[in-house]
């Protein structure tokens, strides 16, 4: 479990962070979203204790952190842009993180097995490809076996198949860690995180789990697609809140938002059915991730 | 501050430089440079002394010690590999102590090469053991002096190229000290003749070993390498 508690953060003149407070849970994967320049890396270099913040502080396991060496052994931090020391051989480099937290080959065996970089252990980490770094910097994260992991945008700059990888790695990492990853990818975001943080402008804006997120911010609302040009008979129908109509194609498309939270598919399909419409095409309409995002960020801006 | 992380620092640092080639160019020329000005009094006036060498190597140094040095931090900082690092559970004195003993080895290694142009002397003429023994040590000395310069210059920037310029300046301000005391009033004299290198590398490369000397040598590495430490530390408050 990671607290932090009003932690501000000022780069010269230029507030990264104001006052951000926000509880990671354990044996979950928490992602940090936001755009651009909204303090996602400043929050987690401070996190990872790398940067000092101005004022509040960060508790892991109800313990408050400070410049004690033991405390950076709780955590496996994979930067921004994936650093990696290119002239090292892989096994030259897992070698020094083993011996900087006094474990031995076990580990680093270990560590190789699960990142699957058996392969290219004798090879420069320079040479390899960017999914093969991405994984050395996982072995380098978890060698250390710590109980939280910080990873900054980790499948940035990965294809399709590497990112999947990446993802399946971490989720399988998730059974006994406490797990932060800071990403603006938001189909990324909801296909790996239990719980969500949306960032902006140094702001927590909203946080939560996924599906009571997602709960929050749903409307009770359907899409219903039509053949031909119909007119709109579902004004209608009872508790409708707002009717949107778009015609194209031949078709004609109704997003219709109900007041109330009832489940209206069976009433619409029967209305449907009465007034005898060409109904070709009905489903509700899911509030996703990227809706949420770009909701609360445009608010804010 | 833990033994053990200064190893593995050290061992990581070494095979930074072993495994890239610039570190074996930069020795070599060092060492032909050294040679050729060994073997210039040698063969052209039949001196068989250290003398023309260690003239000249404190110059030699002020060029070879930052380029030795000038990646140590900068290349970290512009590669971002600081970060992981100082993530890592190693204090700001571990990674610098580490980073100036890794180079000051590397240097060591250079001028014990060196060790047999003296060796030659001795097939040659009978030279005084003393002047040769004490020139070495002066050399060790002035490049470790010059090493923690380097170390210092590096944590100012990203770029190599700054960091090796800042650290031949501050450098070459200590070679240059001690040769323009008769430039400036008598009262300043003794103050730059003493915090020019140059006086304490003529006591030493004579054969005399004054613990002023060495204090002055240890003053100056341990005053930058302080430094080096206060700059790290205070880039992660920024």
């Amino acid at each position: 479990m990671i607290t932090t508690e009003n932690i501000t953060k000022s780069y010269g003149n230029f507030k990264a962070l104001k006052g951000i407070s926000f509880k990671v849970p354990s044996n979950n994967i928490t992602v940090l979203l936001g755009p651009n320049g909204a303090g996602k890396t400043t929050t987690l270099r401070i996190l990872a204790g790398y940067l000092y913040p101005d004022y509040g502080k960060v508790e892991y396991f109800g313990q408050k952190y400070d410049e004690n060496l033991e405390f950076k052994k709780l955590i496996g931090y994979i930067p921004e842009n994936n650093p990696v020391y290119e002239d090292l051989e892989v096994t030259e480099y897992l070698e020094f993180v083993a011996k900087s937290y006094y474990l031995g080959k076990k580990e680093i065996k270990i560590a190789v097995e699960r990142c699957a970089l058996k392969e290219v252990l004798g090879k420069k980490i320079g040479n390899l490809s960017k999914g093969y770094k991405q994984r050395v910097s996982l072995a380098k994260a978890i060698l250390h076996n710590p109980p939280i992991l910080l990873l900054d945008e980790p499948t940035t700059g990965l294809d399709p198949n590497q990112a999947y990888q990446t993802r399946e790695l971490i989720k399988e990492l998730k059974k006994d860690k406490t797990i932060l990853i800071s990403t603006h990818i938001l189909s990324e975001a909801e296909a790996i995180c239990d719980n969500i943080l949306i960032i902006n402008k140094g702001e927590i804006c909203a946080s939560g789990e996924k599906e009571s997120l997602i709960k929050q911010y749903s409307k009770n609302s359907y899409v219903l697609r039509f053949d031909g040009d119909i007119e709109n008979k579902f004004i209608e129908m009872e508790g409708i809140k707002e009717i949107t109509a778009k015609k194209e194609n031949g078709e004609t498309e109704f997003i219709i938002e109900f007041e109330n939270d009832k489940d209206m598919r069976k009433d619409i399909i029967n209305f449907a059915y009465e007034k005898k419409l060409p109904l070709i095409e009905f489903y509700k309409n899911k509030v996703t991730l990227d809706k949420i995002f770009s909701k609360i960020t445009k608010e804010r801006l | 501050m833990r033994a053990e992380n200064i190893k593995t620092l050290v061992s990581k640092e070494l095979k930074h430089y072993l495994n890239t080639p610039p570190s074996y160019v930069l020795a070599s020329v060092f060492l032909l440079l050294c040679g050729y000005f060994f073997a210039q009094p040698l063969f052209l006036i039949n001196q068989a002394n250290l003398n023309s060498l260690t003239d000249i190597a404190p110059l030699i140094l002020t060029f070879f010690a930052p380029a030795l040095s000038m990646k140590l931090i900068a290349e970290e900082k512009k590669t971002q590999t600081i970060e992981i690092l100082l993530t890592m559970p190693f204090s700001e004195e571990e990674i610098i102590i580490s980073k100036f003993i890794s180079a000051s080895l590397i240097m060591i290694t250079t001028i014990f090469l060196m060790f047999t142009y003296s060796i030659t002397l001795y097939f040659l003429a009978k030279p005084d053991t003393g002047h040769i023994l004490g020139s070495y040590l002066s050399l060790l000395f002035t490049a470790v002096c010059f090493l923690s310069i380097g170390v210092f210059a590096s944590t100012l920037s990203s770029s190599q190229i700054n960091a090796f310029i800042s650290g031949f300046a501050i450098s070459f301000f200590f070679y240059l000290c001690g040769k323009v005391t008769f430039f400036l009033p008598i009262y300043l004299q003794e103050a730059a003749n003493y915090i020019g290198i140059d006086s304490h590398i003529s006591n030493m490369s004579r054969g005399v070993i004054d613990l002023r000397d060495i204090i002055y040598f240890l003053s100056i590495s341990f005053i930058f390498i302080y430094l080096s430490i206060n700059k790290l530390k205070n880039m992660r408050v920024r």
